[in-house]
C-alpha cells in the first residue's frame, strides 16, 4: 500500500514534468490554483496521472473542494487501497 | 468602385525544414538547399516511405517560458515561434497596437494529429478514463491561432481556415479581407503542420501520394520533372506580418512587400485528384490577377504549388498555360527544397516569394533534370536567378479541390 509520501511525490513529478510548474514553488500548503496557476484542466491532469499509478478513482465531486497539494494528497493516499 | 486600402508585408516568420527564421530559410532557398533526411521522429519499419523534411533543432523553451506552453501540441508551438519571429522581423512591439485592431489567421491541415493517435492507443488499451483532459484543446486545428492571441493579447479577428494544402492560402485571403474591411490594421497569417507521425506517413504512404526515394532523400522532390514520383511530407510553420499600409508606413516600418490581392476557387472535381485540364486553378489565378489589378504580362513569377505529383504538376501547367498563355513566367516550386508543408505550404511559398520581391532572385527548382513535356514551363531550374520582378504569385492547392493564389508585389 502507498504511502502519502508516495503519492505527493507522484503529483509533484507531475506537475514538474507534464505541466511544468517550477518546483521550488510547490508546497503542501500552496494553493493549486491562485500560487502554481493551475486551471481545472490541469488539475484532471494531474489526479489523473496518480488514478493511473496508484490505480483508484476519484469523483468529480470528491474534488470539488480541493484547493492545495496536501489537500489532494490526503483525498488520493486515503483511496489507495480501498477502491482498486 | 471605391478603392481598396494597401497592405504591407513587414515580417517574416519561417519554421521549416530548411531554417528557422527569415536568414537561414532564405540563405537556403536561394542556394537550393534541401530539408530532407529520414524520419527521426518514430520508428518507420514497415513503411513504404521512410523519408521526410523534419524540422530540425526546434526548441519551445527558445520562444517562451515552459509553463506557457504546456498546452501547445508541436503545431501550435511552431505557429508560435513562427509568430513571434515574424513579429520582431515587423519589429512590432506586440503590446503597442490597439489589441483590438490586431487579427491572427492561422490555418492548419488537421491539428494535432500525433495526440490524437496516442490518445486513441490510451483509449483503446486503458479505457476511457486515461483520455487527457486537455486533448480537445491542444488538437483542434483552431488550437495555433488561439493560443497566438493569447500569448500576444491580439483581441482582433481570430480564426483558423482548415483547407488541407491551400489552408495557409485562405487564411491569407482572409487576412486581406479583415484589414480592407476595415476589421483589424495588422494580421498575423499563415499556416502550420505537424504531419510526419505514425498514422499520417501511413495514410500518405496508403493514397500513393509521396516519393519513394527512400534511398536519396534529398533528391526525392522533383517537382516538374519527368522522373518525379510523388511528394516529400514535410512540417513547419510560416507566419507573416500583414498590416494595412498606411500604418505601417506611420510606424516607420521596413515594408517588404505589398499584398496585392487574391484568388479562391474548388475544381468542384475530385476530393483528391485535380481537374487534370487546370480549370479551377486556372480560374483561381485569374481571379488573383483581377483583383491585384495585374495584367498576366505584369507577373515576373509564379511560385507553383508543385508539388511533384504526376498529375499535380501537369494539371498546374495547363492552368498557367491558360492564364499567361504561350510566354508564361518562369516558375518555381520551393517545395524541391523545403518539401510539401500541406497546410503551412502555401504561407512558405509566400515567404520565398516576398524575399524574390525583396532580393531581386528567384527560387530555383532543384532537383530538375529531364523536361517533361507536359510541364512545359521556365522552372528556374537547380540555380537562384537574379531578375528584375515587379509582381508575383503563388499558387497553394488542398485536398478536396480548394485553389488559393495570393499575389504580391515589390515594395
Amino acid at each position: 500500500m502507498a504511502t502519502r509520501d508516495e503519492v505527493v511525490t507522484s503529483l509533484k513529478e507531475t506537475l514538474v514534468d507534464r505541466l511544468k510548474v517550477d518546483a521550488a514553488t510547490i508546497t503542501e500548503d500552496a494553493n493549486l490554483f491562485e500560487d502554481l496557476g493551475l486551471d481545472s484542466i490541469d488539475l484532471m491532469t494531474v489526479v489523473m496521472a496518480v488514478e493511473e499509478k496508484f490505480a483508484i478513482e476519484v469523483s468529480d465531486e470528491e474534488l470539488e473542494d480541493v484547493t492545495t497539494l496536501g489537500q489532494a494528497a490526503d483525498l488520493l493516499s486515503a483511496k489507495v487501497g480501498t477502491n482498486a | 468602385m471605391p478603392s481598396k486600402r494597401r497592405i504591407a508585408v513587414t515580417g517574416i516568420g519561417p519554421v521549416t525544414p530548411v531554417g528557422i527564421g527569415i536568414d537561414p530559410f532564405w540563405d537556403s532557398i536561394r542556394a537550393g538547399r534541401s530539408g530532407a533526411g529520414h524520419v527521426t521522429q518514430f520508428d518507420t519499419t514497415g513503411f513504404a516511405v521512410n523519408i521526410a523534411a523534419e524540422v530540425k533543432d526546434f526548441n519551445i523553451a527558445d520562444f517562451i517560458e515552459p509553463r506557457r506552453s504546456r498546452r501547445m501540441e508541436l503545431f501550435t508551438q511552431f505557429a508560435f515561434a513562427a509568430s513571434k519571429m515574424a513579429l520582431e522581423h515587423a519589429g512590432l512591439n506586440p503590446s503597442d497596437p490597439d489589441p483590438v485592431r490586431v487579427g491572427v489567421v492561422i490555418g492548419s491541415g488537421v491539428g494535432g494529429l500525433r495526440l490524437i493517435e496516442d490518445d486513441t492507443m490510451n483509449l483503446n488499451t486503458k479505457g476511457p478514463r486515461s483520455v487527457a483532459p486537455d486533448l480537445i484543446a491542444r488538437m483542434m486545428a483552431n488550437s495555433a491561432s488561439g493560443a497566438v492571441a493569447i500569448e500576444f493579447g491580439f483581441q482582433g479577428p481570430n480564426e483558423a481556415t482548415v483547407t488541407a494544402c491551400a489552408a495557409s492560402g485562405n487564411a491569407m485571403a482572409r487576412a486581406i479581407d479583415h484589414i480592407r474591411n476595415g476589421n483589424a490594421d495588422i494580421v498575423v497569417t499563415g499556416g502550420t503542420e505537424t504531419p510526419i507521425t505514425p498514422l499520417g506517413l501511413a495514410a500518405f504512404c496508403a493514397a500513393r501520394a509521396l516519393s519513394k526515394r527512400n534511398d536519396d532523400p534529398e533528391h526525392a522532390s522533383r517537382p516538374f520533372d519527368a522522373n518525379r514520383d510523388g511528394f516529400l511530407l514535410a512540417e513547419g510553420s510560416t507566419v507573416l506580418v500583414f498590416e494595412a499600409w498606411d500604418v505601417a508606413e506611420a510606424r516607420g516600418a521596413n515594408i517588404l512587400a505589398e499584398v496585392l490581392g487574391y484568388g479562391l476557387s474548388a475544381d468542384a472535381h475530385h476530393l483528391v485528384m485535380p481537374q487534370p485540364e487546370g480549370v479551377g486553378a486556372a480560374a483561381c489565378m485569374h481571379m488573383a490577377l483581377a483583383d491585384a489589378q495585374l495584367t498576366p504580362g505584369d507577373v515576373g513569377y509564379i511560385s507553383a504549388h508543385g508539388t511533384a505529383t504526376s498529375l499535380g504538376d501537369a494539371a498546374e501547367t495547363k492552368a498557367i498555360r491558360k492564364v499567361f498563355g504561350d510566354s508564361p513566367p518562369p516558375t518555381s516550386s520551393t517545395k524541391s527544397m523545403t518539401g510539401h508543408l500541406l497546410g503551412a505550404a502555401g504561407s512558405t511559398a509566400a515567404a520565398a516569394t516576398i524575399m524574390a520581391l525583396v532580393d531581386q532572385t528567384l527560387p530555383p527548382t532543384t532537383n530538375y533534370e529531364t523536361p517533361d513535356p507536359a510541364c512545359d514551363l521556365d522552372v528556374v531550374p537547380n540555380q537562384a536567378r537574379p531578375a528584375k520582378l515587379e509582381a508575383a504569385i503563388i499558387n497553394t492547392f488542398g485536398f478536396g479541390g480548394h485553389n488559393a493564389t495570393i499575389a504580391f508585389g515589390k515594395a
